[in-house]
């Protein structure tokens, strides 16, 4: 039985895929490179955690891995401008959520995430875009792996 | 493309939004000053085209690449 608080969508990987309300992103101009793309579902599968998939609504074959980036840079610090604050109407750090975009590879060393084109989302309105920083401290392919041992040492 | 000619000083508009004014010249670089609202995105050509790219690559989907990250990741944590 289909539950009316849901929405579904079909993913090439996941077939079906059902979310509710509160999981839905618009990225009123996509993604760079996605700009058709609006609407995503935001998916946590128990067992890919801490993990995120980023699934689009209006593309089967278009999907993201999302990462929270202070989970392994727990310094991770990027300067957001107030203008990309003011274009999420985001009015308090609490409506903040950030996370990074995972390019994976068969190597786990290759694995990386894209520490200068954050995603920022505006929990209450579930509103997101994909910002790109100025900041020349983070680049596109920053390996988890590398990061993830250096943390668990130090 | 529209190609216009500007000197110091002067700007163009887009829509109605958007001004960029050609705020200085020297040698072979210009610097511009861009006037848009928050909603619309300013960013260097090749910078935006990293993202692009990078988006690009990251859309493939594999189960099997993450579970060896999740593996290699768990591992090294269990260790110390």
């Amino acid at each position: 039985m289909s539950d009316p608080e849901k929405t579904t969508f079909q993913n090439a990987k996941f077939g079906e895929v059902s979310v509710g309300r509160d999981e839905i992103l618009t990225f009123p101009t996509g993604l760079p490179g996605f700009e058709r793309c609006r609407r995503y579902g935001l998916v946590a599968l128990e067992e890919e955690a801490p993990f995120l998939r980023l699934l689009s609504m209006d593309n089967p074959s278009v999907g993201f891995v999302l990462l929270n980036p202070l989970l392994v840079w727990a310094d991770y610090n990027p300067q957001i401008g107030t203008e990309d604050l003011e274009g999420l109407e985001i009015t308090s750090s609490e409506e903040l959520g950030i996370y990074c975009i995972v390019t994976l590879s068969p190597v786990p060393q290759q694995v990386t995430a894209n520490l200068k084109g954050p995603v920022l989302i505006n929990t209450r309105t579930q509103q997101a875009r994909q910002m790109i920083l100025v900041d020349e401290r983070y680049h596109t392919k920053h390996s988890i792996l590398a990061a993830g041992q250096a943390s668990s040492q130090g | 493309m529209l190609v216009l000619t500007r000197k110091a000083g002067e700007s163009i508009v887009i829509g109605n939004q958007v001004r960029i004014t050609i705020l200085e010249i020297q040698g072979r670089q210009i610097r511009l000053g861009v006037e848009a609202p928050g909603d619309i995105s300013v960013h260097r050509g090749e910078v935006y085209e990293r993202i692009v790219q990078e988006n690009q690559m990251a859309i493939q989907e594999g189960e099997a690449e993450l579970k060896a990250l999740r593996q290699a990741l768990g591992g090294k944590k269990s260790k110390s």
